[in-house]
């Protein structure tokens, strides 16, 4: 058995898939690419196959990561050759190594940090508007707002306390939201909050982060 | 060379997927979906299906059609789907016409818009996507070429009756040919630059085409359906069309693997056409004769070719029984010895109620051990035979048996209500009968077993023996219910589900309806109506409304009791099977007399046959050893 870690994109409409059709979207392209995955053992055998944190609908994924286990080591750029090959052109593997043998630290649980930039449309009485609300929420002690769950119902959060970077550049909001095992604030909580309604953006997550206890930045 | 059509991907993308549920089930460009560069094209033709996404990809006669017509380079053939109610609601407020899901090009750009008949409960679907297509609804208002053809086919085309107002033309059987020949014939006309009626005319001498405009039905005082008068240049009646060799028609291998989850998610092979085991009460039985199997070499090459192209990791063997296949054994075999060790599991659309089904359960379960599901569908021996089930006591006691042995522990059982010549014995013969299986559970079994009883409300469809059959009313169908409902009271470990009293009723007002109804439609389409097989979209008092509204009582649809001589309003619509043999079966059922399957008695006369021209082709078991 060896791992395969590797980080690909999501672009286009694909940004629109939920990650169980992403999840699918990459064990169906596994088969299609003829790659001798590793399965689960029991009752129900799955490609062992695992992502990095849930990247929310409709948002892009410039460095997603992925760790996808074989029943054999490969060279990577064959690995990566195939897997191209069977994924539709908006999700591209862009570059991956073997992991050493034995037992890894899941990405789930070594990646506490996401990296988002929110590209907004050229106006500029909205942009100030946009502005503004970026430094009231720097300037704020908290920021509540409801989370509407399905199933749990209402819960107040607050986001300001689950984000550790907020800043705007020209059209471009930086955003980065630690992540950890209670979960985290979502970005469109935070960008809902804040976006003047009539202005429109796209979001993009740029990178997920390691931050070691020296608040050192590593890959994953 | 076509105009450029504009596409409306910007606005779909912009202005409605990050706004709706499920983003991902509006998603063209899947994996082996084939989008066509228009200007290249003679013709285009997209497919409606008058529900959502994820039932319709699970519906294996898109795909055929998908690939039989896209097969020919000169023809683009698209879908479109019903869009969700957040969907619509947006799609209206942004003035976003219905489009395909290939190029999201809007449905009123295409050439020709088929329309798929699966169930009458989708009618309403049709009408609302039709509006949101922005094409006139009434086939009447749509003249010259300003808007597509609109034309539907499918199992509800055998009474198209109740539709005619909407469609130009309806297409009676199995679509692979006759898409491609109607496809030619509107190519080469409109390059003759003949208008819609001229069209048309042409249109109805292709065999298994209706084109309703040229039927005109007359009633007499009472509203009985004398004749009908059909125009001289049309056939009198409209025979269905088959595909005689199944194993060389083209199947759809590269299947289109969607981004979402569909509720049927594998892939699939078509072991066979038709069913000859005559039940009754099932319209399948009778519109998809005759019996057509597969090669099992072919059906091999298929599954292995539809695996690798989609990556699914399961292969489904579809047909109406597929235990019925006559090499049913050695394919699951083949398949497994093929697959397994690539994690590939088979699995059974349905099974027989007998000992044998069970064993092809077991050969393919191996790991996974959930519910089994059996439709014995009556009560009592002599219901059972009423309705020709072909199913004994033995068979359902033996399967049950069989399937505790091979550690199954929860069963699920259909049953109907409402049947022809049913008593009150017949359904507290169900409650019965759940008893006994759960009897046969306590002894000696681990785990308890459970049992889930679904019963529907029996619904008489056309070209079958009980066409004549009125409905049961809807008081007569809610007195049953609370009968079943204090028979399974006592029974621990049975659960009983029934369905909507309301939705069967609907259905029987359709199944069997004429020419009239389509008033009623358009009204339930204007009061709001859709989504109708939706629990929680369902809105019978608007339905109510609409007939009132239209002046129409749709309970004299429902229980008509039609008469031995009497014109039915689907007569020239002819599926092959003649009305003097389902008569004769209709006679039968009254005395409990059982018909053989033809596949094991003697022939019984349906017609089909002859009608058609093409005998019942089984694989021979020598055949099969052949090929092994």
């Amino acid at each position: 058995m060896a791992t395969f870690r590797f980080s690909f994109s999501v672009t286009g409409v694909l940004k629109f898939l939920s990650h169980l059709d992403l999840l699918k979207l990459f064990t169906r392209s596994l088969l299609r690419a003829g790659l001798p995955v590793a399965y689960s053992e029991g009752f129900n055998p799955h490609p062992r196959i695992s992502f990095g944190p849930p990247r929310g609908v409709g948002i892009e994924g410039m460095a997603e990561y992925c760790d996808l286990q074989l029943q054999r080591e490969l060279p990577p750029e064959e690995i990566i050759e195939k897997l191209n090959k069977a994924l539709p052109d908006a999700v591209r593997v862009q570059g991956g190594r073997m992991l050493n043998e034995g037992p890894t630290p899941a990405l789930m649980a070594v990646i506490n940090l996401t990296e988002y930039e929110v590209i907004c449309e050229e106006n500029a009485e909205l942009l100030a508007e946009l502005a503004a609300n970026v430094q009231a929420f720097a300037e704020a002690d908290k920021l509540e707002i409801v989370r509407v769950h399905p199933k749990k119902g209402e819960k107040l959060i607050d986001i300001k306390a689950g984000v550790s970077l907020l800043e705007m550049q020209g059209n471009s909001l930086k955003l980065e939201i630690p992540f950890n095992a209670e979960g985290a604030v979502k970005p469109m909580e935070v960008i809902g909050a804040i976006m003047p309604p009539d202005l429109a953006y796209k979001t993009v997550r740029k990178q997920l982060w390691v931050v070691d206890n020296n608040g050192e930045r590593h890959l994953p | 060379m076509r105009e450029p059509v504009k596409s409306w991907v910007a606005e779909v993308e912009g202005r409605l997927l990050p706004y709706v549920d499920k983003p991902a089930q509006y998603l063209g460009g899947e994996y082996n979906a084939i989008t066509k560069d228009w200007a290249k094209c003679e013709a285009t033709m997209v497919l409606l299906f008058p529900d959502l996404y994820e039932i319709g990809m699970s519906h294996l006669g898109m795909r055929v059609l998908y690939e039989a017509v896209n097969r020919r380079p000169e023809y683009a053939f698209e879908r479109s789907f019903a869009p969700a109610v957040d969907m619509e609601k947006l799609m209206r407020e942004q003035h976003i016409p219905l489009f395909s899901w290939e190029n999201y090009h809007a449905v009123r750009d295409f050439d020709v818009v088929g329309v798929t008949l699966q169930y009458e409960m989708s009618f309403t679907n049709i009408l609302n996507m039709l509006e949101l297509a922005e094409i006139p609804l009434l086939a009447a208002d749509r003249r010259d070429w300003e808007y597509p053809l609109v034309l539907a086919g499918g199992p509800c085309a055998y009474n198209p009756e109740p539709l005619v107002d909407f469609f130009d033309l309806f297409v009676i059987g199995e679509g692979e040919e006759i898409e491609r020949e109607l496809l030619d014939l509107y190519t080469e006309c409109r390059k003759q630059g003949l208008g819609r009626d001229e069209f048309l005319r042409k249109a109805c001498k292709l065999n298994g085409i209706y084109v309703p405009k040229f039927y005109q039905p007359q009633y007499d005082a009472e509203g009985r359906l004398t004749e009908m008068q059909v125009a001289d240049f049309a056939p009198a009646k409209v025979t269905k069309r088959i595909i005689k060799d199944m194993d060389s028609v083209p199947f759809p291998c590269e299947q289109i693997v969607p981004f979402s989850q569909i509720v049927h998610d594998r892939a699939v092979i078509e072991v066979m056409r038709g069913c000859n085991r005559g039940c009754r009460f099932c319209q399948a039985g009778i519109i998809y004769r005759p019996v057509r199997e597969k090669s099992l070499e072919v059906l091999r090459e298929q599954a292995a070719k539809a695996l690798a192209c989609t990556g699914y990791d399961e292969v489904g063997m579809l047909s109406l029984s597929t235990a019925d296949y006559s090499c049913v054994e050695p394919l699951i075999d083949t398949l497994i010895a093929d697959h397994a060790a690539d994690g590939v599991s088979v699995s059974l659309p349905s099974l027989r109620v007998d000992a044998l089904s069970v064993g092809l359960a077991e050969r393919i379960q191996t790991v996974r051990k959930s519910g089994m599901t059996f439709a014995p569908e009556a009560g009592t021996q002599r219901l059972r035979d009423i309705i020709n089930k072909g199913v004994n006591e033995d068979d359902i006691f033996a399967a049950v048996s069989s399937a505790l042995a091979g550690g199954w522990s929860s069963f699920k059982l259909y049953f109907m209500a409402g049947l022809p010549y049913e008593t009150d014995e017949d359904l507290l013969g169900i409650a019965d009968l759940a008893k006994r299986i759960l009897q046969m559970g306590a002894s000696g079994q681990k785990r308890r077993l459970s049992i889930t009883v679904s019963v529907s409300f029996f619904v008489p469809k056309c070209d079958t023996p009980f066409q004549w059959f009125g409905q049961n009313s809807r008081e007569e169908l809610a007195r049953k219910r609370e009968l079943l409902y204090a028979a399974f009271k006592p029974i621990r470990g049975a659960r009983l589900n029934c369905h909507d009293i309301e939705v069967s009723f609907l259905e029987g007002v359709f199944s069997r309806g004429d020419r009239r109804l389509g008033a009623a439609l358009l009204e339930a389409h204007k009061l709001g109506c859709k989504f109708d097989s939706w629990h929680e979209h369902f809105d019978y008092e608007a339905w109510l409304t609409a007939f009132a509204n239209v002046g129409i009582d749709p309970a004299a649809y429902a229980e008509r009791i039609f008469d031995k001589d009497e014109l039915l309003p689907w007569e020239h619509i002819d599926c092959g099977a003649n009305k003097r043999w389902l008569w004769h079966e209709w006679q039968k059922a009254g005395r409990a007399q059982t018909t053989a399957d033809c596949r094991k008695g003697p022939c019984s006369g349906c017609g089909v046959c002859q009608a058609l021209d093409c005998d019942n082709r089984y694989v021979t078991a020598a055949a099969a050893k052949e090929a092994e």
